[in-house]
């Protein structure tokens, strides 16, 4: 049954949406019945529109519910203002009443599917998520093809919506962590939607100064099927060109998807560089400063000449010698990602000489330490998902305060810190420390 | 089975932080031969206290925490007070003794009170967390340090002597010695702490079992090694014997000098884990209580009047004449709420309602 409306919709219609350049309010005849037609030009093909209602009413029509019938139009329940700004075609009695949703032409907006643009895959399947959410639920259901796959949708805003979509395994994941997520979610659903981060925060409640993260993120569809087999929980927001994996689990930052494909021995031997190139990462300018600048004693005595050597000339503390050569670093990281194409390359060769060459012939750093810093900065990519490395990467300071004032201890002190905020990060009472009994999930 | 582990590993780590202290110099002192004796009957009172504690292998649903949580005022006041006020001691004890071996070996420009809070406000940060986030600490904890302290006692078997253990014939000297009495509160100690974390499921209690004797191989090596390197007169005298003998070892691969830093490093880490579970507990205890109470026993607070009582202590002789007296007390009071734990689990056998 199709719902009449009263005169006042294309007015409201008109009021909100007609200063727009994109609006676009068009008569037609269809099946001898006289209609208008309303659409976004920038989210709707109209002429395309336009010429598949026509051919779609090719006979006469008694009326405007058999020619409703005729076009497959559908009831509009909601908002209609809303329904036009997400890309629906609109169509109305010249007098403005009678609306029903047809279907629409819609413009290509969103980019072909392709490979992911942040994370590079090896040996796997290289498709990528795109910013068309019904675009992203195809490529996972091509990796898994389960009737077990839910999905909930729940949508964030008050006036402007974001969708967000809650994708669980009913056979691996735990049902009441599902509702737990769900519920977490539409409690916020009238709060406008201002990033990921605020989505984590309304899932767990972690101090504001906590570095770790709550969520990992993933372009890979393929990937988002082996965490559902694992049990966890996928949301896919409106928008972003990534998922979101919760909850988040310290075998994440060095155990892959991929590693299940390689022999136990290589994968062991993989996982173990890993783990190792984040200890080194967190560790090595940390070490450094320690063993400079408080407890040089604990080294062998031909490794402090050679150390002592490389300083010669350097008129600053191991400290500052470190954190300038850090801080280049970062500067370096962040003009490089924002750089254009063309001028990365000779930017990063700039770099290269200066860091590499210059500063050690200027006696501004030792030799060492420009070994130890680029050990520490390529180690730290080992690490498995960027916000990860962003966590080690401050966590390199924080060493580096410790160990400059109490040397090993200060080193002991601040790992022990960091493993303490490890221990007892938690979503939901999902720890991320997993120690559970494993269990086969599909 | 991952629970298992987590208390098994909890339990090492929370021994061989101890262990630095006084135990190694209290057993070669107390005894001039068959030192085996004196440590496989403080092992066997360990088993003791923990069979008093955790009960038999059967799961347990009676936690100590929460019945002590319950309890009533002259219970309260007669048994979980002066538990509380002896956990403060014992964390003052600690740092004061961990701060002043660093502040010997590798910190003497640093003062002594930067240290002792540095101790505390890096055990603090998981002192509010729950029960299982410890549990987890101690397994990560376990998989950094027990290796490094593999590596250390492995690196020190090779200036190992079977010679200068001899003679192995045991004595009953450490009888009327008084030095041998901080080991025993050092065996002893880690219930303070193993005791609340339960209840215990039947495999976690094979996996503590389990730990139990492995325990052994740490209290033998950090005797045996040091006696067999440097033999009973010269170890007798030494303060920190296996401190003494590691910075003697000398790995020609390695670049490191001193590997009595990596033991100190293993031994810190379990020095704060010993500390935050201590922390935790005495908070724990007073979970229920009112504001005052609660006010008292909040880590910080705690934390704090440990740091007092540690800067106060003149001296690391002073130091052991204090565990010399207290020890013997901490043994006491940890062995009566050892007997209450009796009591809880045998009233909830017989399906009574314990009076707390």
């Amino acid at each position: 049954m199709l719902v009449n409306r009263s005169k006042t919709q294309r007015m409201h219609i008109v009021e909100q949406l007609g200063h727009a350049l994109d609006f676009h309010i068009q008569p037609l005849q269809i099946r001898g019945i006289p209609l208008e037609m309303i659409a976004l030009t920038s989210l709707v093909d109209v002429g395309a529109t336009a010429r598949r209602l026509s051919e779609a009413g090719r006979e006469h029509a008694s009326d405007w519910e058999e020619l409703l019938g005729a076009l497959g139009a559908e009831a509009t329940q909601e908002d209609l203002v809303k329904g036009l700004l997400e890309g629906r075609t609109l169509i109305l009695q010249p007098e403005g009443t009678g609306a029903a949703w047809v279907q629409s032409e819609v413009q290509q907006l969103n980019r072909p599917v392709g490979t992911t643009n942040n994370q590079n895959i090896l040996v796997s399947s290289q498709t990528g998520f795109i910013e068309d959410l019904t675009t992203n639920i195809g490529l996972i259901r091509n990796e898994l093809r389960s009737p077990d796959l839910k999905l909930a949708n729940i949508d964030i805003g008050s006036r402007e919506k974001r969708r967000i979509l809650v994708l669980s395994l009913t056979n691996a994941a735990d049902p009441a962590f599902v509702t737990d997520i769900e519920k977490a979610l539409q409690e916020h659903a009238n709060t406008p939607f201002a990033s990921l981060q605020q989505v984590s925060r309304w899932l767990r409640s972690t101090p504001r100064w906590s570095p770790l993260p709550s969520f990992v993120k993933t372009e890979s569809p393929h990937e988002v099927a082996f965490f559902l087999k694992k049990g966890r929980i996928v949301l896919l927001v409106e928008g972003y060109p990534e998922a979101i994996v919760i909850p988040v689990e310290l075998p994440d930052l060095f155990i892959a998807d991929t590693d299940r494909d390689y022999t136990p021995v290589t994968a062991f031997m993989i996982i173990a560089f890993r783990i190792l190139g984040a200890l080194i990462a967190i560790f090595a300018p940390a070490t450094y400063v320690a063993l400079i600048s408080v407890n040089p004693d604990v080294m062998k005595i031909e490794l402090i000449y050679s150390i002592a050597q490389s300083r010669v000339g350097v008129p600053y503390p191991s400290l500052t010698e470190a954190l300038i050569l850090l801080f280049i670093i970062e500067m370096l990281f962040e003009a490089l990602v924002r750089l254009p194409k063309s001028i990365g390359p000779a930017m990063t060769m700039v770099g290269g000489i200066i860091l590499g060459q210059a500063v050690v012939e200027a006696n501004l750093v030792s030799s060492l330490l420009i070994i130890i810093i680029a050990a520490s900065t390529i180690a730290n990519f080992t690490v498995i998902g960027y916000h990860f490395t962003l966590v080690i990467r401050l966590w390199r300071y924080i060493m580096l305060l410790f160990a400059s004032i109490f040397g090993p201890l200060g080193i002991v002190c601040g790992f022990y810190l960091m493993l303490s905020l490890v221990s007892s990060a938690t979503l939901m009472r999902h720890p991320m420390i997993p120690f559970k009994p494993v269990t086969k999930k599909e | 089975m991952s629970r298992g582990i987590s208390v098994a590993t909890f339990f090492l780590v929370l021994q061989f932080g101890l262990l630095i202290f006084v135990f190694p110099q209290s057993i070669i002192q107390s005894e001039p031969s068959g030192h085996w004796m004196v440590i496989i009957i403080g092992w066997l009172i360990q088993g003791f206290m923990l069979r008093l504690f955790i009960g038999g292998l059967r799961t347990e649903k009676t936690s100590l925490l929460t019945k002590l949580q319950q309890s009533g005022l002259w219970l309260r006041l007669g048994l979980v007070w002066p538990y509380i006020l002896s956990n403060m001691v014992a964390i003052g004890v600690m740092i004061r003794g961990h701060a002043q071996i660093l502040s010997i070996l590798y910190l003497p420009q640093t003062p002594l009170w930067v240290l002792l809070v540095l101790l505390i406000v890096t055990a603090l940060s998981i002192s509010y967390a729950e029960r299982d986030s410890l549990l987890r600490l101690s397994l990560v904890i376990g998989a950094f340090g027990l290796p490094l302290l593999s590596f250390t006692i492995i690196s020190a078997i090779n200036y190992a002597n079977l010679d200068m253990i001899f003679p192995i014939k045991p004595t009953f000297d450490f009888m009327d010695e008084p030095r041998i009495l901080p080991a025993f509160s050092i065996f002893v100690n880690v219930f303070g702490l193993i005791g609340f974390f339960g209840p215990y499921a039947e495999s976690e209690k094979r996996w503590l079992w389990g730990a139990w004797v492995v325990s052994l191989f740490f209290f033998l090596m950090n005797v045996y090694l040091p006696l067999s390197a440097f033999g009973q007169e010269v170890a007798d005298n030494l303060r920190f014997p296996m401190i003494v003998l590691l910075d003697t070892v000398r790995v020609n691969w390695f670049f490191f000098d001193r590997l009595s830093l990596f033991y100190i490093m293993a031994t810190m880490f379990s020095t704060l884990i010993n500390i935050s579970g201590l922390l935790w507990v005495t908070r724990q205890l007073a979970h229920h209580s009112s504001f005052v109470p609660r006010l008292i026993t909040n880590p910080l607070i705690v934390g704090s009047f440990a740091i007092v009582f540690a800067y106060f202590v003149p001296s690391l002789e002073d130091l052991e004449r204090l565990l010399l007296s207290g020890g013997p007390l901490r043994f006491f009071l940890l062995f009566i709420l050892a007997l209450a734990s009796v009591y809880y689990r045998n009233r909830a056998k017989i399906g009574g309602q314990p009076r707390a």
